[in-house]
């Protein structure tokens, strides 16, 4: 094992155990679960209050399964991606770990590493925990958590471009919320059709939109390849980004 | 203490500016190894600047670093792993404790957890090693701080202001660890604005003001090139005497023993505080 690789590991193991120790981030981390067992309990509610007939539910079904699978997606990626790299890393520069890191030749590249990989995990058993919550088919189980780690590859490269420039936790929290607002644009698409128009071309809304597709048998179907292409756009472009600034903005304060 | 020729890490003529301000004016000096050699100045005077252009934080302007005998352009990752450094900035993890930030530091620096142990012994804190981090003084936080700096037995230690803050007991155990470290051929670049703390282990020093060397050597050869000419005797009947060191007092000193009233005679040198006033003109 080379030293970059076991510097990783050790840094892996740190911010895992942190996951458990930080009540921030757990708390991040199941709100999530929280919301999707909230609007459960809300929506079965409020079907059976509206005096649906079983025809009108059944017509109903896919649109809510859809939109509570899509949503548990978008506040997952959302809220524990930026919240584990972006804050993750402010963290590291306010209290100067990553400095006393750097000093022990650890080099930017393996902290960065390590909070996405980090971030990617948490987030993808948040979305397996939202999926049973929100009365998934467990046949689509693997469809979904795979669209989960798709759809965080972007948000987490805007987060650690976005950690590595902020200088302490407020900045975090400053710049948290134009990505965490984006990641949840495609959650209020029924609510108003320009919204919806919109969030289809968002960094989350083509995985929204391609468990529509799964839930409807459809994911390898040609309907499948815009939102995977808006999907696989915004990774590149979060790639570019992140390659763009890296060098630049991977330094202590 | 072991030296050899070779020096572990030196400076020729380094500049540094700050957009106008020019922050290291031509520093030369070489730290020979197993040598402790002290970086003294006061606040702002260039001390943690100068680390940082040591260890890859800053970039020099103009001059030479070598580091290994390396240009430090060259510096390998290897070479930083001989390295170990203590910044005036180094933390933790807070929610971690003691013991496994230690034992942290030991994986990244690829070494097994069994020092652990006896370096927490060694610092006094194996009662405290699985106190979080959150949890601890500033002395304990300073000296865990420390023991991360030497999980990897370094061949150099760069230590800024590894004392700033701690009480005197505290300050006798960083003391007491550094002698220890020079004892096994360690070589420390220490920086500091105690006087007292660069006199008790420092083998050589530099006192930097402004960015300038304006004084280099050992600290007892420093206070005698900066001794005064004057001899101090306590007297039995006429208290304290005080007088010149040259040919012209020799009779009433020679005078004074041959009565039997010295007590007591001090030659009056100075302290490395006070050859720093000398140079500097200025208080800490």
């Amino acid at each position: 094992m080379n030293a970059a690789m076991r510097k990783t590991g050790a840094l892996l193991a740190k911010d895992f155990a942190d996951l458990f120790k930080n009540p921030t981030l757990l708390v991040v981390c199941l709100l999530p679960i929280a919301f999707m067992a909230l609007y459960t309990f809300m929506i079965g509610d409020a079907t059976s209050d509206a005096g649906l007939t079983a025809e009108q539910q059944d017509a109903a079904s896919p649109v809510i399964r859809q939109f509570m699978l899509g949503s548990s997606l978008c506040m997952t990626v959302g809220m524990v991606c930026t919240m584990t790299a972006l804050y993750g890393i402010a963290e590291e520069k306010e209290k100067r770990t990553l400095r006393t890191l750097m000093l022990a030749n650890v080099g930017a590249s393996q902290v960065v590493a390590s909070k996405a990989i980090v971030a990617l995990v948490a987030s993808t058993v948040v979305n397996a925990a939202c999926f049973f919550v929100a009365d998934g088919e467990p046949g689509l189980l693997g469809a979904y958590l795979a669209l989960g780690i798709v759809g965080s590859l972007p948000i987490i490269l805007f987060s650690l471009v976005l950690g590595l420039a902020c200088r302490d936790q407020m900045t975090a929290g400053v710049y948290s919320v134009p990505v965490l607002l984006v990641a949840l644009v495609p959650m209020f698409g029924m609510a108003n059709e320009t919204i919806e128009k919109v969030s289809h071309w968002l960094p989350t809304g083509g995985v929204y939109d391609l468990i529509g597709l799964a839930m409807d048998g459809r994911l390898l179907s040609q309907d499948a390849l815009a939102p995977l292409g808006v999907t696989l756009a915004w990774i590149i472009v979060g790639a570019v980004v992140f390659a763009m600034l890296f060098k630049r903005l991977a330094r202590d304060n | 203490m072991m030296m050899s020729d070779s020096p572990v890490l030196s400076m020729e003529g380094v500049c540094l500016s700050f957009g106008a301000k020019r922050v290291l004016e031509g520093l030369t000096f070489s730290v020979a190894r197993g040598e402790c050699f002290g970086f003294l100045g006061s606040s702002g005077a260039g001390k943690t600047t100068t680390i940082k252009l040591l260890t890859r934080q800053l970039k020099k302007d103009a001059g030479r670093i070598a580091l290994f005998g390396r240009p430090i352009e060259n510096a390998s990752d290897a070479d930083y792993e001989r390295i170990g450094i203590l910044s005036d900035t180094s933390a933790l993890y807070e929610r971690m404790s003691i013991e496994d930030n230690l034992k942290l530091y030991a994986k990244i620096r690829g070494r097994g957890e069994g020092d652990i142990g006896r370096l927490l012994e060694r610092m006094n804190l194996s009662d405290d090693r699985k106190t979080l981090v959150k949890n601890c003084s500033k002395g304990m936080r300073q000296r865990a701080a420390l023991l991360a700096a030497l999980i990897h037995s370094p061949e150099l230690l760069f230590l800024d202001e590894p004392t700033s803050g701690l009480d005197p007991a505290a300050r006798a155990e960083v003391h007491r660890m550094l002698a220890e470290l020079k004892a096994a051929g360690t070589t420390v670049f220490l920086t500091t604005h105690d006087m007292a703390e660069a006199d008790a282990v420092c083998d050589r020093i530099a006192i930097l003001d402004e960015g300038r060397i304006v004084a280099e050597g050992v600290p007892a050869s420093l206070k005698l090139r900066f001794a005064r000419n004057r001899v101090v005797m306590a007297t039995r009947t006429r208290g304290m005497v005080t007088t010149t060191k040259d040919a012209a007092a020799a009779d009433e000193v020679r005078e004074l023993f041959a009565s039997g009233e010295v007590l007591s005679i001090h030659s009056d040198e100075p302290n490395l505080e006070e050859v720093f006033l000398e140079l500097t003109g200025r208080e800490f």
